[in-house]
């Protein structure tokens, strides 16, 4: 979020905050997981369809760097979540995660989640192939200019690493239904709110951005192992 | 948040319709909508020369409507978002409609239709930075996630936005573009914008919508999201 937005999102994040508070019931809900699909209307951070995520690499790389960022991301996620894996040789129209590397992202913008193929009437929104695209070049050109915030502009050994690392990771929270890690919009993020699901530029000061926090895993613990428990929830 | 900027950028609606009271969409045919007659039983749509007040809108829903998940760096001001070597084209303006627009795809990919486009054309009102002029028509390739009836639901026609522009995507290794030129006249330059440069205005003093990133803030000001120029 932009910081000059940030002043007013506090104030709407306190209202939405007190309303989930006040109307929230069911596990792990104290942010709304796979919120935006609420109303059916949106495509963005959809739960899977199921605990196994079938992935391919679609297109072309520009290097192996990428490539293993992705992987990597996999692993992270078969190691600390509930979800397993599996690699397809072609990508195809169900394929759950489609990495793609691109370079035509608008500035500052690293990667982008897209569902192409939602499931579900119900809450929350399933999502069934989705599209993972990742602009190194943006990646880059974020760690070496300052005036994008959270970023010295001056890219330490292991920077560039972390940050491609953190992408991947964040994308592929998006199709397990995760939103932005967005608190508290006002004050940099403490080490609670340092994980993968935070958007801006990550210094490396410490291993926690490339890891998905408690919270979040817990959501998809309980949507894969009881999806009613979260019928309805918002 | 800019402090220093939200105590000045204090402009109001007015003003901005004021400065830009030269606009005559009937006298910029070339580039105007109205002025296609090519397909004179499926006109589009057109909005009066003066911008007047700005419609309300359903926030939540815009908010909903933008299937897509940028995970992006922030920079720091409107200014500095305009100043940024890429944006080329900053303007206030209002929706014209929403057209299927060309379909991005991962070339080894066997779904051709992996990331159809549409494109909205919206009615230049002010120009803060770029080659345009008032009364010009812009044309933005958006990812499509919704049938194309639940944008113009949820963005009418007349609708006020302001845009942060940077030339849409080309073909090149890593995607082709099927249907090249749809969704907008022949010749005419594709725009995209990014999360932070798409701002909906909610009514007069209902607030914004920032439709990429999901968020509706009801306690700003549409003005305050374009930089200053000398003569807003």
């Amino acid at each position: 979020m932009a910081p000059w937005r940030r002043a007013f999102a506090v104030a709407g994040g306190a209202l939405v905050l007190l309303m989930g508070l006040v109307v929230a019931s069911g596990p792990a809900a104290a942010d709304d997981y796979a919120r935006l699909c609420s109303d059916g209307n949106q495509t963005t951070g959809c739960a899977p369809d199921n605990d196994l995520h079938i992935w391919c690499f679609g297109g072309q790389f520009s290097g192996e760097d990428l490539r293993a960022s992705m992987r990597w991301a996999i692993n992270n996620m078969a190691n600390n979540t509930v979800m397993r894996e599996s690699q397809a040789g072609n990508c195809a129209s169900d394929t759950d995660v489609r990495w793609q590397e691109v370079d035509s992202l608008p500035v500052g913008v690293q990667g982008v989640y897209v569902c192409t193929d939602e499931v579900g009437p119900g809450h929350p929104r399933q999502c069934a192939a989705a599209d993972a695209r990742i602009d190194t070049s943006e990646i880059q050109r974020v760690g070496n200019d300052s005036d994008f915030v959270g970023s010295d502009g001056n890219m330490e050994p292991g920077e560039l690493d972390l940050n491609r690392d953190r992408v991947t990771c964040h994308e592929l929270g998006h199709s397990l239904g995760f939103q932005h890690h967005h608190r508290p919009y006002y004050e940099p993020p403490d080490a609670h709110d340092k994980d993968c699901m935070y958007s801006d530029w990550a210094e490396p000061d410490s291993g926690l951005w490339r890891r998905y926090n408690d919270h979040h895993r817990d959501h998809i613990r309980d949507f894969i192992n009881d999806p009613s428990r979260f019928d309805g929830e918002v | 948040m800019n402090t220093r900027l939200g105590t000045t950028l204090i402009v109001t609606i007015g003003a901005l319709v004021a400065v830009s009271g030269c606009a005559d969409v009937a006298d910029r045919p070339s580039s105007s909508p109205t002025a296609d007659q090519s397909e004179p039983t499926t006109r589009p749509p057109t909005v009066p020369s003066d911008p007047g007040t700005a419609p309300d809108v359903d926030a939540e829903q815009v908010a909903r409507l933008w299937g897509v998940s940028y995970d992006y760096a922030a920079l720091e001001s409107p200014t500095a978002l305009a100043d940024y070597a890429e944006t080329e084209l900053v303007i206030a303006g209002r929706v014209l409609d929403f057209q299927p627009g060309p379909i991005y795809f991962a070339e080894t990919l066997d779904h051709p239709e992996a990331a159809p486009q549409m494109v909205m054309s919206v009615q230049v009102d002010t120009v803060v930075k770029g080659d345009a002029a008032p009364g010009d028509t812009v044309y933005v390739v958006n990812d499509v996630t919704e049938p194309l009836e639940a944008y113009s639901k949820g963005l009418p026609t007349g609708t006020h936005v302001g845009l942060y522009l940077e030339d849409a995507p080309v073909e090149n290794d890593n995607m082709v573009i099927g249907d090249e030129g749809a969704g907008r006249p022949a010749g005419e330059q594709l725009w995209i914008a990014g999360p932070q440069g798409f701002i909906v205005a909610d009514g007069e003093n209902d607030g914004v919508v920032f439709p990429y990133d999901h968020d509706v803030a009801p306690q700003a000001e549409f003005d305050e999201q374009l930089p200053p120029t000398e003569e807003r």
